[in-house]
């Protein structure tokens, strides 16, 4: 799959170079407004408001403290209560 | 000479652009360091260890005929929907292992499947780069295919889709490096949602109560929280080293969870705007694929390429637990919507329910 997912970046890579006979300036132009996005979305995420990690490692905390008891998965519920178990009878001894 | 002027401004501009670049990025991670003034595990220092799991396998859903490449439970808590290799998708009845549904799509590598929230349809797609939906029909003998409606077109495969809070409206992620949000009727096209670099491997919505917004990840190792409304980028993190392939919101909305090639498990905070955790150990060297929380957020489910499930501690960074069955990777895994039980498929054609 991994290797999969890199042969079909590499052919749509490859269609977009070959499918478009840019001139020079068209192609700087482009490279341009690239770096341009690429600032304008840096300076955006430059400026949002955040907090300690030491707050929100403890919220996360909180959290998982405040709902532990109604995670059947770390708690385990009895048998009669969780429809996966016990399990389905069959001749698997 | 105005031709003369434009051709040389636009190399001085890009070097200028470039090194106003690097600049900001050396303050974003400046300002994202001043505040990193504990670590979680530092914070989860007092808190009780956990104990010992006992998880076992408790269903195997057999019928693929080819790797499970992606699951989906239904919000009854008992279906799920499955899709495959071959072009298969199921939808089982978790409970009793029995197949509800089949459909044969037209193309292999169906990598991309989920259930409305009415559990009255699903939607699946793959390397036919479309995400379709085939609403369910009571009726066992009905062709399913017959009444199926095309929504998404993208120009490279879909690698996921996730219907919004209800039967309407669909988000699709794909190779072609965009996320896109469609409606269902009419197959429009709501939004899109471009900033990776490479294929968009990943997406998980936000919990409903913390409002518009999604996370996605993808080959360019990058994580991006977007603006569904606006389109707009508004955070992202690039600490992985590697492909992303799995990204999962924390139940609280406040953090999210991300699984990569490069072998280990990171929790990010929104809020902090930082990585807080990172879930590795040096004998785990192949890849995760997926990754889900229970229900508390303080396990962290993390399926592997070595064929294994790691359960992680979520706050003290210590592995749990290891989970042995499956014969081949494991390439997709979801924790059920009551969280009593977890569910994995793999390459080795079937589908684990875990608890």
């Amino acid at each position: 799959m991994f290797r999969f997912r890199r042969a079909l970046l590499q052919t749509s890579a490859n269609s977009l170079r070959t499918s478009g006979i840019m001139s020079n300036n068209n192609a700087s132009s482009s490279s341009v407004a690239v770096a341009q996005k690429a600032v304008k979305q840096l300076r955006l995420e430059a400026k949002i408001r955040r907090i300690n990690v030491s707050q929100a490692a403890t919220d996360l905390k909180n959290f998982c403290l405040q709902n532990a008891h109604k995670d059947p998965l770390l708690v385990g519920v009895p048998s009669s209560d969780n429809p996966f178990r016990p399990p389905k009878s069959c001749g698997l001894l | 000479m105005a031709a003369q002027e434009v051709a040389s401004q636009p190399s001085d501009t890009l070097t200028t652009l470039k090194t106003e670049s690097e600049t900001l990025k050396t303050k974003l991670e400046e300002e994202r360091a001043k505040l990193h003034d504990v670590e979680l595990h530092q914070v989860a220092e007092k808190i009780e260890a956990l104990g010992q799991f006992v998880m076992k396998t408790r269903r195997t859903l057999k019928g693929h005929g080819n790797k499970v490449l992606c699951m989906d439970w239904c919000k009854d808590k008992r279906r799920i929907v499955s899709s495959s290799q071959d072009g298969k998708v199921i939808v089982w009845d978790a409970f009793t292992t029995n197949k509800e549904h089949a459909v044969t799509m037209p193309c292999t590598w169906v990598m991309a499947c989920a259930y409305a929230p009415s559990g009255c349809a699903v939607a699946c797609g793959g390397l036919d780069n479309k995400c379709s939906v085939y609403p369910l029909s009571l009726d066992k003998n009905e062709n399913l295919a017959a009444k199926k409606k095309s929504v998404a077109m993208h120009t490279n495969y879909l690698s996921a889709c996730c219907f919004t809070n209800s039967d309407m409206q669909i988000l699709t992620s794909s190779g072609d490096g965009t996320c896109a949000l469609w409606d269902v009727e009419s197959g429009q096209m709501l939004q899109s949602f471009h900033g990776h670099a490479a294929d968009v491997l990943c997406l998980d919505l936000a919990p409903s109560e913390t409002g518009n917004t999604f996370v996605s990840g993808g080959c360019d190792k990058k994580a991006c929280v977007w603006d569904m409304r606006t389109g707009q980028c508004i955070q992202s993190f690039e600490t992985h080293e590697s492909d992303i392939n799995s990204v999962r919101y924390y139940p609280s909305g406040d953090a999210f969870a991300s699984g990569s090639d490069d072998a280990t498990c990171r929790l990010y905070d929104l809020r902090a705007d930082r990585e807080v955790a990172i879930y590795s150990k040096e004998s785990i060297i192949f890849g995760t694929s997926s990754v889900d929380f229970s229900l508390s957020g303080r396990l962290l489910f993390g399926g592997y390429n070595d064929y294994t499930i790691n359960v992680w501690d979520v706050l003290k960074g210590t592995r749990v637990s290891i989970l042995f069955g499956h014969e081949n990777r494991v390439s997709t895994l979801r924790v059920s919507p009551d969280g009593t039980a977890f569910c994995s498929g793999s390459w080795d054609h079937t589908l684990r329910i875990w608890a």
